[in-house]
């Protein structure tokens, strides 16, 4: 029967049998920790009476959360499967047994690594549904299915992307401790090499962010993923590690991996086993990488444009020097060989050399990069968010929309070329402060040349160049291309959006619940005016003005323009969006959630010590105030501190910041939670009646910390609830009379009765 | 037939083997002797495909060996140090030798393990050395190959074993024309089970013929005779002598010819001794290679010598 020259299925068996211990233990390990977290929450739900079971939110879990247990294992998993199976390359007579057996390299490299990759595979595979059925059975948890395959397929990748680069370093060296360092170079050395440059030349040129066709960007390498997470929590939800640009990057650098491991173990000579270096160079090259890498850092400074103190230079020359000779002598254990490698150090010095002065001539080239107006056919200006958008910084699905749409004004281009040749002399002068002004600000400009070419440049622009004393000038000029105006005032397409949430709340939506909360959103957003769509999308000065941003809610959406990734967040408003609005309420609002927190100020007014009440106006920012008193019934009198109100009510017309109160209050006081409490069960009605939201929080223990006989503070233990009230305008009043009473304000009026 | 043709191979600076040449036919055991760093395990390594020459080719069968899983199929090396995967036992060692040659028997296998009397459950890690070195023959032989190859795994056998390796491998070469090709640096180890010899040393080849002609072509005659006589009376009546020794009316002499004719001659003589006694291969070298210019001290450890170190 005519063998397979590329694969023994034989083999692989016998493979898969010697590493089953190994196997089998990275396996458990996986499901361990992915399906702890859910296995944990199934037993404390099982462990719940009923009626708090029914009290309990839902739970929604992101996919970050999901998949991050299973992906990470894929670190490690690879790496110590690949070295087990390969170890034969770095023992002698191992070696010379599979040179010698009727099995051609081809054949034992293609069979080990399937099966180094099968172990990872169906540990991701079992993992994975192992998790997502625990989850799925978990009481009050939300899950989407759809999590999956991405977790699965992500998590393979980096399997291969691991084990290609284990193949390679095993390939390279002879013996476990050259497998290693071989190992994390190739890992980490090249993208962190491409992250110093383009921060070098990001941070000194000041005006561009140095990309090369995307794929300098450090999300793209599945391996880093992980590590970098948007400012935004909830950009987690479709991780950088679940990205279908990284997936397809990542998957395209292990196959160049991999083929370039098969050449090298097929022309690798069996008696290089058990040596340091497998072939000629690779000792050298190793060795000047380890001594260049502390240099690096040395030379990344020195790209920015920073001062390198004395002591950052020497300690980073030692630990060159160190991390130069030791690898020598530990791999090679020879004096003679030790000296023979020091003028080769110099190699090292000159490779920080070339980098310095790859990063300054960039530098050069890209302030020297400036073409005339005669030879730019259109600008793309992409939405300025971090200047006009103060909320969410990190929302950047404007941006994206923008930065292609091209403007072909003449005077515009104008604008812009001068403005990048003003904004140029400025970093060529390393002086900024003009910038800083009211009369500047900046754009991410991307200059489309007649040749072809595209430039991008953030640019310093005085808003009054193009005439008019506000930036509306510039604006009215945007504005003017319609396509422009569309995508400013328009949400992301169904294609585009991936996931919605809703944040700032503690109770989570079911993927129905967030679907249908979106659609009526959609339907009240494009019916609202420019100046409101602005305003709902975070993107209008405005905002601080109208509301208390601390106490809105937003919608979240994220989702993929292009291959770019993108957050952004909608406003929730009472009055533009209202139906929304409304429906949101209801959710946060059902009666189980609104008996329970009754309960637990009922329950606690008798036996807690410290009550607060945070009352917030969500129609009128300007009605607000802090209220904070004490049982009298329950602790020492003597030690309980005064009452005291912190606010204001624009609505009468009073302030009460820090307000005291006298302790004989207390009992009037108490009325106000009352008002609260007995107003909660209402039905909320967004459009008609006054909606507060308020925080109550009692405390059932005190813990005062005496300095002799001196109380120097105290700390405490509270449950807080935040709920949405509908008050009534005589409840309103009654408020205000009783606080107005209580602090002895001047304008209080004692009623009639 | 194997084939080797002006095969160098070097390791950095060293020359491990310099213009090789020779032709191993099949169905022979062809023995390959010298000292250490005589090139002896470079040179199987080399034909069993694991060194690449640096200069020259070798052939089995036609078929070049080098990454060639044809050619490899055909043959199975035990080498000098033995590998065994970590923990393995001989059945797991033998799924392995199994999943790797496409002729191996399990049927065999079995028969060859109760002839050894080696457990096949237990690790092999706690085999003594010489268990080991059964054990890897043992795999080897399962491998029912046309070419075998061993590296001084004689060496390491006590007599009882290594008259039943080699009864084994008589049988494989008698029952499928199998060849065997066995180094050691002891000639005494080879001198019953090879019918070809080739003396390696520093690389080359000093000598190479089979062991039978070796044998008879070179005699020891003690001779006494009434007369008064020396060496002439040998060389004179056109008898080749490389030695010659007289004490007394004995002499001892080495002679390199036809038995029978050397016995006629000197019958002529009516001598009253006249014996023939057979000469040890390490003999038979130590004048072939003295013919040539080499002192056997210099290439060979005597046997001797191997003993009192031990």
């Amino acid at each position: 029967m005519k063998r397979n020259k590329f694969f023994s299925p034989a083999l692989m068996l016998e493979g898969i049998k010697q590493t089953r211990v190994v196997g089998i233990c990275f396996a458990i390990i996986s499901v361990l920790a992915s399906c702890g977290y859910p296995l944990l929450r199934l037993i404390s739900y099982a462990s719940m009476d009923y009626d708090t079971l029914k009290a309990q939110p839902y739970f929604t879990i992101d996919i970050a959360t999901f998949s991050m247990p299973i992906f990470l294992i894929q670190y490690i998993m690879p790496i110590v499967m690949i070295f087990l199976l390969f170890n034969f390359m770095n023992i002698r007579k191992a070696s010379d047994f599979y040179h010698s057996i009727p099995l051609s390299k081809t054949c034992v490299y293609l069979t080990y690594t399937v099966t180094a990759l099968i172990w990872s595979i169906v540990t991701v595979v079992v993992s994975t549904l192992l998790s997502f059925t625990i989850y799925a059975l978990s009481l009050k948890t939300v899950i989407n299915i759809e999590f999956v395959w991405p977790t699965i397929i992500s998590s393979i990748i980096l399997a291969m992307l691991v084990a290609s680069i284990a193949l390679l370093a095993k390939g390279l060296s002879g013996t476990i401790f050259t497998n290693i360092i071989i190992t994390l170079i190739i890992m980490f050395l090249p993208r962190v090499i491409i992250l110093l440059y383009t921060t070098a030349i990001n941070t000194s040129v000041k005006i561009t962010d140095v990309s090369f066709m995307s794929l300098t960007d450090i999300y793209n390498n599945i391996i880093f993923a992980p590590f970098i997470y948007n400012n935004s929590f909830l950009i987690e939800k479709t991780a950088p590690i679940l990205n279908a640009s990284t997936q397809w990057y990542s998957l395209i650098l292990a196959i160049i991996y991999f083929v370039i491991g098969f050449f090298i173990h097929k022309f690798r000579k069996s008696e290089s086993a058990g040596k340091s270096a497998a072939y000629k160079g690779v000792q050298p090259v190793v060795r000047i990488l380890l001594g260049s890498i502390p240099l690096l850092l040395i030379s990344f400074n020195l790209a920015c444009g920073l001062k390198v103190y004395t002591e950052f230079w020497l300690i980073g020359i030692l630990v060159s020097l160190l991390a130069y000779f030791l690898y020598e002598l530990i791999t090679t254990k020879s004096a003679k060989k030790l000296l023979i490698s020091i003028p080769f150090y110099l190699i090292a010095i000159l490779a920080n050399a070339i980098f310095i002065i790859a990063c300054v001539s960039e530098r050069n080239f890209i302030l020297n990069d400036i073409p005339e107006p005669s030879e730019i056919s259109s600008v793309s200006i992409s939405y300025n968010n971090d200047y006009l958008n103060t909320v969410y910084i990190n929302d950047n699905y404007y941006k994206y929309k923008t930065e292609n749409i091209k403007f072909d004004d003449k005077e515009l281009i104008k604008c812009m070329q001068s403005s990048l040749v003003e904004t140029v002399e400025k970093v060529k002068e390393d002086d900024f402060s003009k910038f800083y002004s009211e009369n500047y600000i900046y754009y991410d400009v991307i200059f489309h040349c007649s040749s072809g070419r595209d430039i991008k440049r953030r640019v310093y622009v005085n808003i009054n160049k193009l005439g008019g004393s506000e930036n509306l000038s510039l604006d009215s000029y945007i504005h003017k291309n319609k396509e422009y105006e569309n995508a400013i005032y328009s949400l992301p397409t169904d294609k585009e959006l991936k996931s919605i949430n809703i944040d700032t709340s503690n109770i989570d939506f079911s993927k129905d619940e967030l679907n249908e909360l979106w659609k009526i959103y959609k339907e009240e957003f494009n019916s609202a005016s420019n100046e409101d769509k602005s305003m709902l999308s975070y993107r209008d000065n405005d905002i601080y003005n109208n509301y208390n941003i601390d106490n809105t809610t937003s919608i979240v959406t994220i989702g993929y323009v292009g291959m770019n990734s993108f957050s952004q967040h909608y406003l929730i408003d009472a009055k533009i969006t209202p139906k929304t609005y409304n429906k949101y309420l209801n959710k946060t609002m059902s009666k189980l959630i609104q008996d329970n927190i009754v309960d637990t100020v009922k329950k606690n007014e008798s036996s807690a010590e410290y009550f607060r009440l945070d009352f917030s106006d969500l129609k009128n920012k300007d009605n607000y105030f802090t209220l904070e008193y004490y049982n009298d019934n329950v602790g020492d009198e003597d030690l309980m501190m005064n009452p005291s109100v912190d606010g204001t009510l624009k609505r009468y017309n009073v302030n009460y910041t820090d307000s005291g109160i006298d302790k004989k209050y207390i009992s009037d006081l108490r009325k106000i939670s009352n008002i609260i409490i007995n107003a909660i069960s209402e039905d909320v009605d967004v459009e008609k009646d006054n909606l507060i939201q308020c925080s109550l929080s009692t405390n059932v223990n005190l813990e005062y910390s005496y300095d002799g006989d001196r109380i120097n503070g105290y700390s405490m233990n509270s449950q807080s609830q935040t709920v949405y009230v509908n008050i009534t305008d005589e409840q309103y009043d009654e408020i205000n009379r009783i606080l107005s009473k209580c602090s002895n304000h001047t304008n209080y009026v004692e009623p009639e009765n | 037939m194997i084939k080797v043709e002006n095969v160098t191979k070097k390791f950095d600076d060293f020359i491990a083997l310099k213009n090789m040449n020779c032709e191993i036919s099949e169905g022979c055991i062809y023995g390959l002797v010298g000292s250490n760093g005589a090139g002896k395990s470079t040179f199987l390594r080399l034909i069993t495909g694991i060194y690449k020459p640096d200069e020259g080719k070798i052939s089995i069968d036609e078929k070049p060996v080098w990454e060639n899983q044809e050619a490899k199929s055909d043959f199975v090396f035990v080498p000098d140090e033995l590998y065994f995967i970590s923990q393995a036992t001989l059945n797991k060692m033998a799924k392995l030798y199994n999943a790797c040659y496409p002729n191996f028997s399990f049927e065999r296998y079995k028969m060859l393990v109760d002839k050894f009397g080696l457990d096949p459950k237990k690790k092999i890690a706690s085999f003594s050395k010489g268990m080991k070195r059964q054990a890897a023959i043992i795999c080897a032989l399962s491998c029912q190959t046309k070419y075998l190859f061993f590296d001084e795994t004689f060496d390491g056998l006590d007599p009882v074993m290594r008259n039943l390796v080699k009864n084994l491998i008589f049988d494989d070469i008698c029952e499928r024309q199998a060849t065997a090709v066995i180094t050691s640096h002891s000639l005494r180890e080879l001198e019953d089970t090879c019918d070809q010899l080739t003396l390696l040393h520093k690389g080359g080849v000093v000598f190479e013929s089979d062991v039978q002609n070796l044998k008879t072509s070179l005699f020891k005659i003690q001779a006494a005779f009434n007369i008064d006589y020396d060496k002439k009376l040998f060389t004179d009546n056109g008898i080749e002598v490389l030695d010659f020794k007289k004490t007394g009316v004995v002499s001892n002499s080495i002679i390199r010819g036809d038995k029978d004719k050397v016995i006629e001659i000197l019958s002529g003589f009516k001598p009253i001794i006249l014996d023939i006694l057979p000469l040890s291969l390490e003999e038979v070298f130590i004048f072939e290679m003295g013919e040539m210019g080499y002192k056997f001290e210099d290439v060979f450890e005597k046997e001797e010598e191997k003993n009192e170190k031990k």
